[in-house]
C-alpha cells in the first residue's frame, strides 16, 4: 500500500476525544497507583513467553496524546 | 435511554454504557472498512463480519478494542504492514460468554494477546508499569480470594457487583515489576474495554479486594461516560498534587482519582450498612472510608481550583460532590 489513507478521526472511538481538543496532548494521564516498594521486595522478571509477538509500536505526538488521555489508569496502594 | 449522571451504581445504566461503547466499536470498524475500500480498494479478511457481529450485540473480549487502537494507529501513521499483521490478528478474536472471567496474567492466550495487554496498560511515558503474572505457586490463590471477595460483594452491596459484572469482562490477575522502585493496586485501560488488572500480591483481605473493585470499577464507569469528549480540557503538561498518588497528576488523573475515592466511600459505607462484617472487618472498612473521605475532599479542591471540566465532567463531578457533601468532617 503506497497509497496514504485519509481518517476522519471524529468518526473513531478513542481518537475522536482527541478532535475536540486537538491542542491538549495531555501527557501521563495514565494512572498508576503507585506506592514505593517495600525493602527488599522481589524484583520480577517477564517472563520470556510474555514477549513472544510483542511489537516495538512507533510513538509520536499523536500516539502520545492519544494514549495519555484514555490510558492506563492505575490505582495506588495506600 | 436518557443517560443519568446520578451517583450510585446503576446496572441498567452500566449495561447501557457498555452496549454503547460495543456499538462505537461496530461503527468504527465498519468505516475502517468503508474507508480502506474507498481509497485503496483494501478489504481486510474478516472486518465486515466483525462489523455485522458486534452490530447484532456479539461479545466481544477487551483484546477486541485494543487490537482495534492499535490498528487505528497503525493506519495512521501509515504503516500497513503492521496494520495487515494486526487485520489478521483482530480477524481471530471470537466472541465471548457474558459471565465474568477471572484469569492470572499467564493464563491470557495466545502470547500475542498477553504481551498486548501489557504494552496497552504501559502507555504513561513518565511511569513505565510492567505487568506480569503471579508466581506460579501462588497462581490459583489470588483467583479464588477474588472470587470469594466478589460473592461476598453480591450479598452486602448488589448495586455494585451489578454494575461491575454489566462493565467488566475479564478480571487479570497480575503482579509489578518492582525494580522503578513502585507497587500498584490495580489498574484498568480504555483502550482495552471490559478488562480490570488487580495486583494478586496486594489486598490481602475481602474488604481491601471489595475496595479495589470498587476504585478499578469506577475508572472503567468514567472511561464508559468518555466517548464524545473528555472530562477535562486541561493542558496535558499541567501537573497537580494528586489525592492518590505521591508524584504530580494531570488534571484527568487527579478528576478520576477524586471520583473513584467517593465511589470507594459510598461502597464502604454500604459494606457497613450491610451487617455482614466481622469486628475487626468493620475497623478496616471504618479506616478505609475515611482515607477515601480525605482522599475525595483533597482531590475535589484540586479539580474546583484549577479543572476546566467538559460538561460530561461537570455532571459527573457534581453527582460525587453531592453525595460526599454531608461527609466534609470526618
Amino acid at each position: 500500500m503506497n497509497k496514504k489513507l485519509v481518517l476522519d478521526q471524529s468518526r473513531l472511538l478513542g481518537f475522536k476525544l482527541l478532535v475536540k481538543d486537538p491542542g491538549n496532548p495531555f501527557a501521563g494521564s495514565a494512572m498508576i497507583g503507585k506506592v514505593p516498594a517495600p525493602v527488599g521486595a522481589k524484583v520480577g522478571k517477564i517472563p520470556a513467553a510474555a514477549l513472544i509477538g510483542a511489537k516495538v509500536g512507533k510513538v509520536d505526538r499523536a500516539q502520545v496524546a492519544f494514549s495519555s488521555i484514555i490510558g492506563a489508569k492505575i490505582g495506588k496502594v495506600a | 435511554m436518557n443517560l443519568s449522571f446520578s451517583f450510585p451504581p446503576n446496572g441498567e445504566r452500566a449495561r447501557y454504557l457498555d452496549s454503547r461503547m460495543r456499538s462505537e466499536l461496530a461503527n468504527s470498524i465498519d468505516y475502517l472498512g468503508q474507508a480502506l475500500d474507498d481509497q485503496l480498494g483494501e478489504k481486510p479478511p474478516g472486518l465486515a463480519e466483525l462489523g455485522e457481529r458486534l452490530k447484532r450485540g456479539d461479545l466481544y473480549p477487551p483484546s477486541t478494542f485494543g487490537l482495534y487502537y492499535e490498528i487505528s494507529s497503525a493506519l495512521m501513521y501509515g504503516d500497513h504492514a503492521s496494520a495487515a499483521d494486526l487485520f489478521r490478528e483482530l480477524s481471530l478474536e471470537r466472541p465471548i460468554t457474558p459471565e465474568l472471567k477471572i484469569v492470572t496474567l499467564d493464563q491470557i492466550v495466545p502470547p500475542s494477546k498477553l504481551a498486548r495487554y501489557q504494552r496497552l496498560m504501559d502507555t504513561d511515558s513518565e511511569t513505565p508499569f510492567h505487568i506480569m503474572p503471579p508466581q506460579p505457586d501462588e497462581a490459583g490463590k489470588p483467583v479464588e480470594r477474588f472470587r470469594a471477595a466478589f460473592e461476598r460483594l453480591q450479598k452486602a452491596v448488589p448495586a455494585l457487583a451489578e454494575e461491575f459484572e454489566a462493565i467488566i469482562r475479564e478480571v487479570i490477575l497480575v503482579v509489578g515489576d518492582k525494580s522503578n522502585g513502585y507497587d500498584f493496586a490495580g489498574g484498568s485501560c480504555y483502550l482495552l474495554w471490559g478488562a480490570l488488572f488487580i495486583n494478586a500480591e496486594q489486598h490481602a483481605t475481602d474488604v481491601a479486594m471489595i475496595e479495589a473493585m470498587a476504585h478499578e470499577s469506577a475508572h472503567s464507569l468514567l472511561f464508559g461516560f468518555t466517548i464524545e469528549e473528555p472530562l477535562v480540557e486541561n493542558q496535558g503538561d499541567e501537573r497537580y498534587t494528586s489525592p492518590l498518588r505521591d508524584d504530580p497528576r494531570p488534571m484527568d488523573g487527579i478528576y478520576h482519582a477524586t471520583f473513584v475515592s467517593a465511589r470507594m466511600h459510598w461502597a464502604m459505607s454500604r459494606l457497613l450498612e450491610s451487617n455482614r462484617l466481622s469486628s475487626e472487618e468493620i475497623s478496616l472498612v471504618v479506616a478505609s472510608r475515611e482515607a477515601d473521605r480525605r482522599s475525595f475532599w483533597n482531590g475535589f479542591e484540586t479539580v474546583r481550583q484549577y479543572g476546566k471540566l467538559s460538561e460530561t465532567g461537570n455532571k459527573l463531578m457534581a453527582s460525587a460532590y453531592d453525595y460526599m457533601s454531608p461527609f466534609q468532617r470526618a
